[in-house]
């Protein structure tokens, strides 16, 4: 039933805007309601975002940025609008078919790792690859690479406490690569690093671009803002400037 | 996760483990009464309790008559035997002091239609029972060993019993007793004009054909019944024919007791699993944010599901190993606090059904407590439950309201079971209140055995009672023998099924006796 659904979506947005274009968002709002107050988050979002872009998302606090991204990342359902993914339309989906498309298609880094403390590093990135139904001896080929790649080979049998920030967050970034997904989300990646370990972890997220990932990052900081090819600045829950790197 | 919380995890098991203990205790004895089937005897579900009964006083039996008993056994066809048996008092002497045993006398074909075989010697013939017969008896595995040391050569001996000589022809198997605590076996060499039609006193079993159904037993002994009320209009008017499944007619006093004292048990059992549902619910709370994090990875709901009950699974199963630990205690403390032996054929100790009960009470009281917090834990609001400081407390209005209508549950249980027990205790103190004509804390009662041989009198009783009790320091004693009249087994409705047994051996009687203060 939930595939049919995807597909009869699918057929109502043909091809969206350009053939390349991974993420396309058509005037998506968020309203939260608390106690009969209504919060515009999001009021009416057009955003494209193609295969292999690096893209950063900056604004003051309370502008939006972070309910953009968990939208993004199918973990909230936007109150209105229209959200496709690789030419599926996304923003009704069910519970379990989110659930899907969040394991195969998006990794997150959050701000604070969010590891699993009682996870060795290899069961933290091993994690969504064992969702995803993936057989044990495949997982391990997927986890290892990935935790060569943020250069954390070494730790795999270390659980997250016996890391330091920097170290935690580089394996956050390898459990979000471990499933070779579509696009990653960061929300303030470096927020809780000192300078010399966010430029690290900056780095390997450049690194990663390069190596053709496509990334959305929320940033403050407008040093790392650069990194990114294209910088959206968010205002109220509008997107009021979007630039391309010179 | 439940290592690195280890008090929760040791309250949890305990309440399950406390629950299961006793459920399982419980358990053993329905098991025991109810369940499990009888020791040494064949086809038992073909064996039926025979009972005639008053018609005014319809759910009692009230034993039968002799003659009655012959009648049914020569005209019966649905049956392939029916047997007669009256306990009664055995004296064995001839060693340094004479011994004193409850016996049965049966009718000769009992035990072979029954299906249980000598371990030595030979069962009755069946001439035996005839009232010129030569005298023989069975003796049961413990007089065997106690009396005989277990000496093979015991079979054929002949020692003298309530002052006859008889000869021992066979032992039976160990832990058989039949009825119920009895340890030797004569036939019943009855004669009716001792034992006239109306003089109900007998207890009979029956074995139901192969194919036949008990209804159609009971409408030929029913029959059969009818015809001798209407032959004997006397003694037989109003006089029908109760037609039982053998086990249901010997359990009659406590399965309705033992059912709700089970009841009561599975009661407290719930309240345990409502308190566990509701410490997992809590701590599904402070587990929000890691779930949030496997959610965000992918984890479909039921696979956060499964982690969660795999692990309400663990602390189901070890409080099932745990509790049935309790249990072995638990039914120690039960048969040690019943207050006479045991019939022969009730074995409280653990067999597979016990076992699987507690596996079984185990596993689904896992997902009884663990599933509602899984569910309730596997769908957090998620992009609160990854926000930075995400809230890690009570799991939300909805999560309260789930954790204050297990509160309520609870409290309506624990209400439940409150009334139950003081209705029940209101049943017993008024039992307690009973007036049963004489005052039971200073009276005692006792049997004396005279055996016919050496006390041939009908007077004896009377006359050996006036002489003997003169000069113990007893104030009064009924220097007769109490009940007169032979009486039924059963009709002492106490769970205890072999005291208080009013004798039926004609010269041997019960008397109370008052205490000189
Ligand atoms: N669950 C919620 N319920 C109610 N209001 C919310 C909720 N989440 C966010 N908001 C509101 O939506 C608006 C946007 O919040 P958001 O977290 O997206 O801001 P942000 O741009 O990420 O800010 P910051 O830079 O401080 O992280 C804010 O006004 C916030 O108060
Ligand atoms: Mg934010």
């Amino acid at each position: 039933m939930a595939t049919e659904t995807i597909n009869e979506q699918a057929a109502r947005t043909p091809g969206a805007n350009g053939s390349n274009s991974l993420i396309h968002l058509d005037g998506v709002t968020k309203v939260f309601l608390t106690d009969e107050v209504e919060t515009h988050a999001l009021s009416g979002i057009h955003l494209d975002i193609r295969t292999g872009e690096y893209v950063s998302i900056a604004g003051p606090s309370g502008c939006g940025k972070s309910t953009l991204l968990s939208i993004l990342g199918l973990l909230d359902t936007p109150s209105g609008g229209s959200y496709s993914l690789k030419g599926t339309e996304v923003a009704n989906l069910s519970f379990p078919d989110r659930a899907r498309i969040r394991n195969r298609e998006i990794g997150f880094i959050f701000q604070s790792f969010n590891l699993i403390g009682d996870l060795t590093v290899f069961e933290n990135v091993e994690l969504p690859l064992t969702y995803r139904g993936m057989g044990a001896s495949d997982r391990k080929g997927f986890v290892l690479e990935a935790l060569e790649r943020v250069g954390m080979g070494h730790r795999a049998k270390h659980l997250p406490s016996q890391l330091s920030g920097g170290q935690q967050q580089r394996v956050a970034v390898a459990r979000a690569l471990a499933g070779k997904p579509a696009i990653l989300l960061a929300d303030e990646p470096t927020g809780n690093l000192d300078s010399r370990n966010g430029d690290a972890v900056m780095a390997l997220l450049k690194e990663l671009h390069a190596g053709g990932a496509t990334i959305c990052m929320v940033t403050h900081d407008t040093r790392f803002a650069e990194h990114a090819d294209r910088t959206i600045h968010l205002f109220d829950g509008r997107v009021v400037e979007d630039r391309m790197a010179a | 996760m439940l290592v690195k919380t280890p008090g929760f995890t040791a309250i949890s098991i305990l309440a399950v483990a406390l629950g299961i203990g006793a459920s399982t205790t419980m358990f053993s004895s329905i098991n025991a009464l109810l369940l499990r089937p009888m020791p040494l005897m064949q086809d038992q579900d073909r064996l039926v309790a025979v009972s005639q009964f008053f018609q005014k006083n319809a759910d009692q039996n009230a034993g039968t008559a002799f003659p009655d008993y012959l009648e049914w056994k020569k005209n019966v066809t649905t049956l392939d035997g029916i047997a007669a048996i009256q306990e009664a008092t055995f004296i064995i002497s001839g060693g340094d002091k004479p011994e004193r045993y409850l016996g049965g006398q049966i009718s000769a074909d009992a035990f072979a239609f029954m299906g249980v075989q000598p371990i030595l010697g030979r069962l009755f013939r069946p001439e035996e029972d005839q009232l010129n017969a030569a005298p023989v008896a069975l003796i049961g595995y413990d007089i065997w060993q106690n009396h005989f040391g277990g000496d093979r050569a015991a079979v054929g001996q002949t020692i003298p019993i309530n002052g006859k000589q008889v000869t021992i022809v066979g032992v039976m198997p160990k832990g058989w007793r039949f009825p119920e605590v009895c340890d030797l076996w004569m036939p019943l060499q009855m004669d009716e004009k001792d034992h006239p039609r109306g003089m109900f006193f007998l207890d009979c079993i029956g074995k139901v054909k192969k194919g036949v159904s008990i209804e159609q037993a009971r409408a030929e002994l029913d029959a059969i019944t009818a015809r001798i009320a209407v032959q004997y209009p006397e003694t037989n008017t109003g006089i029908g024919v109760h037609v039982t499944p053998f086990r249901e007619e010997m359990v009659r006093n406590f399965k309705t007791l033992t059912l709700l004292v089970m009841g009561a048990v599975l009661f407290v059992h719930l309240i345990a699993c409502a308190n566990v549902a509701n410490l997992l619910l809590a701590r599904g709370a402070t587990r929000a944010k890691e779930i949030g994090i496997r959610l965000a990875l992918g984890a479909s709901r039921l696979q956060i599901v499964r982690q969660l009950l795999a692990e309400s699974i663990v602390l189901g199963l070890v409080g099932s190993a745990l509790g049935l630990l309790l249990a072995v205690w638990g039914v120690d403390l039960m048969v040690s606090a019943l207050p006479n032996e045991v019939p022969f054929w009730i074995h409280f100790d653990f067999d597979w059904r016990v076992f699987s009960f507690a596996l079984g009470i185990g596993a689904v009281s896992s997902l009884l407590f663990g599933l509602l917090p899984a569910l309730q834990a596997s769908h957090p609001r998620l992009v609160d439950a990854l926000k930075e400081g995400g809230r890690t407390g009570s799991g939300g209005a909805k999560g309260q309201r789930v954790r204050n209508s297990l509160v309520i549950a609870e409290v309506a249980l624990a209400l439940v079971l409150l009334i139950g027990a003081g209705l029940m205790m209101r049943s017993f103190m008024n039992l307690q209140k009973t007036d049963i004509g004489v005052d039971p804390s200073s009276t005692l009662t006792f049997r004396v055995g005279l055996p016919e041989a050496q006390f041939p009198d009908k007077e004896a009783p009377r006359a050996f009672s006036s002489s003997s009790f003169r000069s113990w320091p007893i104030s009064r004693a009924w220097n007769r023998p109490v009940p007169r009249r032979p009486c039924r087994l059963r009709e002492t409705s106490a769970p205890r099924p072999s005291c208080l047994k009013a004798s039926r051996n004609r010269n041997s009687f019960r008397t109370p006796a008052r205490c000189a203060r």
